[in-house]
């Protein structure tokens, strides 16, 4: 059978300029290892024919997965692939670009105002570029106006959604679970209040330090339901909601893009801000050491950036 | 007339209004902005993906430069890797590579997913070739694929028509009057025959009453007054006037002999309605004429068609080849497909037969070519 399928791929390169370029795309779409590693050995017989070449997507998890696995799984990867191209989360520039082509706006020159607005769609979408574009139109569809002024707006509606976003996508939680669930629904609906109560002569330091006491008051109430009885509580506690505290605090340092507290200081702008999103990128992964980024974060950056 | 004043102003004011003075209506900021038309869409897409270090073209260097290669495209959910991947199949297809995109696999078991990559292959491969074959697939050179055929049919029936009225007017006007040319002779003969055979006799006559008697001296009336003098004078008067009337018969025959002009009903056959009276048989000639003549033609067309169809094999033999091919290929697939999952023990015994055909077919089809 592969014997035959590799005749017909010569045979479509001899009339097709000797390239026969075939992407499997969505092989992202598969999250198990071992299901990978499978359908790789499979198909590796018709890889690496002679006038063919062959592009495969991979999730990140998957490589990332591979590449803490045996060595065996690894020379698998390896020797299946010639080259990995990496596509990691975008820039600011490209950040800019990216919602300058959701707009159609290539050729015109806009603001600051445009530019702040740039930076927090980059910010909460991470440097996804999909997930830039999906607030983008988040914005469009509220009636915002980007580039006129709005960025509070702006950031209003990119962090509620956002906050809200998380109380919608709670699933039910397991009995022992359910009290640390209900807490931090508590937190977020408090939060929620926060945010809405906010306005654009709120100082950026207070809101920070406001939406800062409400998770550390939540996290002081669950450091004392999990870990009463432990002796060493040292520092951070690790819970299961510690990703979406990293993306409030996220959130919340946005707030000084949105007004303009946190203003350019000789180029290092972009250096810190991307660290943000290094936290973000870390969140999923180990959101321990998200927090910790954001902390490095929050101590070296923000005193010089603050105003 | 007062209540119809607001409707008439409504009908009269749409030709009456004037256009408004653009410069002279106040801007508003937002609208007197350039005119933006925003495309907020989140599909995969090669031409909107930016480039952030140059990875598309380094892709493509690489598909250029090597005989073969495997590339991985690794990223977070979202970061435009399937973008990635068409804006190098766009680029590879511009080169005049093949290229193919297979989003989505339908199942991810080694075997069936490497079928399913083949059964894709060639069926996008039978797409593209098919496309000499079967013309164009986009809307619009569908429609006027269509239309093209419409109009060739009406044409082709226009000039069908046209043609078929020319060589059914020659036809029957050659035939007519091939008919009438051989039918008047032959009339003309038997009619100059009859007056030269009337001339015979009308002449014979003179000659006998010319020698009966000299009607050149004929006696003075007077001399004749006894009963047999006046007997004998009757007779030659007699004779005199038949003589005078055979030589009047005699100019008159020898003056239809060369008159064609229709006139007195000897000249009868010279009307056509004659002739086509003559010939009941003529319609059926005609009407066969034309049908032999529709069937040449139609005939005709599908010869230069079929050679048209023929040249374009020959100018791409390989593109045709490789069509059939991938055809003959997507049939062994189904053998494989059918064989792996044992669907042919509920066939019955005329569907079992043709499967033995098919596998017949794959397997003195396909191999040489592939072997």
């Amino acid at each position: 059978m592969t014997a035959t399928c590799t005749k017909l791929l010569q045979n479509i390169a001899e009339v097709y300029a000797n390239k026969v370029v075939v992407c499997i795309d969505e092989l992202d779409k598969i999250t198990s290892i071992d299901q990978l590693t499978e359908l790789l050995k499979g198909v590796k017989g018709i890889l690496g024919q002679e006038n063919t070449h062959f592009i495969l997507t991979i999730s990140e998890d998957a490589m990332s997965k591979f590449t803490e696995r045996l060595s065996s799984d690894r020379n698998l990867i390896e020797s299946s692939f010639e080259e990995i191209v990496y596509l990691d989360r975008v820039d600011r520039q490209t950040g800019m670009h990216i919602v300058r082509q959701s707009l159609t706006a290539m050729d015109v020159v806009w603001g600051e105002e445009f530019e702040r607005a740039c930076l927090l769609f980059w910010i909460f979408g991470a440097g996804v570029p999909r997930e830039i574009k999906r607030f983008v139109f988040s914005c469009f569809s509220s009636g915002i106006d980007v580039y006129d002024g709005q960025s509070f707006s702006v950031w209003k509606l990119i962090y509620l959604d956002m906050l809200q976003s998380m109380i919608k996508g709670t699933s039910q939680a397991k009995t022992d679970d359910a009290e640390a669930q209900y807490n931090f629904l508590l937190c977020i609906e408090s939060l929620i209040k926060l945010v809405e109560g906010t306005s654009t002569s709120s100082q950026f330091r207070s809101v920070v330090t406001l939406i800062k006491s409400t998770i550390e008051k939540y996290e002081g109430n669950e450091s004392r339901d999990s870990h009463q009885n432990s002796s060493d509580n040292v520092g951070v506690v690790p819970f299961q909601y510690q990703s979406q505290f990293v993306e409030i605090l996220i959130g919340a340092i946005a707030f000084g893009v949105a007004t303009g507290k946190i203003v350019k200081q000789s180029g290092q702008i972009t250096d810190h801000l991307d660290t943000l999103i290094y936290a973000y990128k870390f969140v999923p992964i180990n959101s321990r050491y998200a927090r910790f980024t954001l902390q490095q974060f929050a101590k070296k950056a923000l005193g010089r950036l603050v105003v | 007339m007062q209540r119809f004043w607001p409707i008439s102003a409504f009908a009269f004011g749409r030709f009456l209004r004037k256009k408004p003075d653009e410069s002279a209506v106040p801007q508003d900021p937002v609208l007197s902005r350039p005119r933006l038309h925003p495309d907020f869409s989140l599909r995969a897409s090669g031409t909107t993906y930016i480039e952030r270090s140059q990875e598309a073209v380094r892709v493509t260097t690489r598909i250029d430069n090597s005989s073969s290669s495997v590339v991985g495209i690794a990223g977070v959910r979202g970061a435009g890797k399937s973008s990635l991947a068409k804006r190098v199949l766009d680029t590879c297809d511009q080169k005049g590579y093949f290229t193919l995109l297979i989003p989505s696999p339908t199942g991810y078991e080694p075997r069936e997913f490497l079928i399913a990559i083949f059964q894709r292959i060639a069926e996008h491969c039978i797409d593209r070739t098919g496309t000499l074959i079967k013309g164009e697939e986009n809307l619009n050179a569908l429609g006027l694929g269509k239309a093209g055929e419409l109009r060739r049919r009406y044409l082709a029936i226009a000039l069908s028509s046209f043609i078929l009225m020319l060589l059914g007017a020659a036809y029957s006007g050659y035939y007519y009057g091939s008919y009438l040319d051989r039918a008047v002779k032959e009339r003309i003969a038997e009619r100059t025959q009859r007056l030269n055979d009337e001339l015979a006799g009308v002449n014979s006559e003179i000659t006998a009453l010319q020698s009966k008697r000299s009607l050149t001296n004929p006696k003075p009336a007077a001399q004749g007054k006894d009963t047999d003098a006046r007997g004998t004078d009757s007779d030659e008067s007699r004779d005199a006037s038949r003589y005078q009337e055979l030589l009047r018969r005699q100019e008159d025959i020898q003056f239809r002999l060369n008159d064609y002009s229709g006139r007195g009903p000897e000249n009868d056959f010279l009307r056509p309605e004659a002739w086509y009276e003559s010939a009941p048989w003529y319609d059926f000639v005609l009407i066969l004429g034309s049908i032999i003549c529709t069937i040449s033609l139609i005939l005709i067309i599908f010869i230069l068609r079929q050679r048209s169809r023929y040249l374009l094999f020959r100018r791409n033999s390989k593109l045709i080849g490789l069509y059939y091919l991938c055809q003959d290929f997507l049939e062994f697939i189904k053998y494989q497909t059918t064989l792996g999952t044992g669907k042919e023990l509920g066939l019955t015994y005329s569907l079992f037969s043709g499967k033995l055909t098919s596998t017949n077919n794959c397997q003195t089809g396909l191999f040489p070519y592939l072997d």
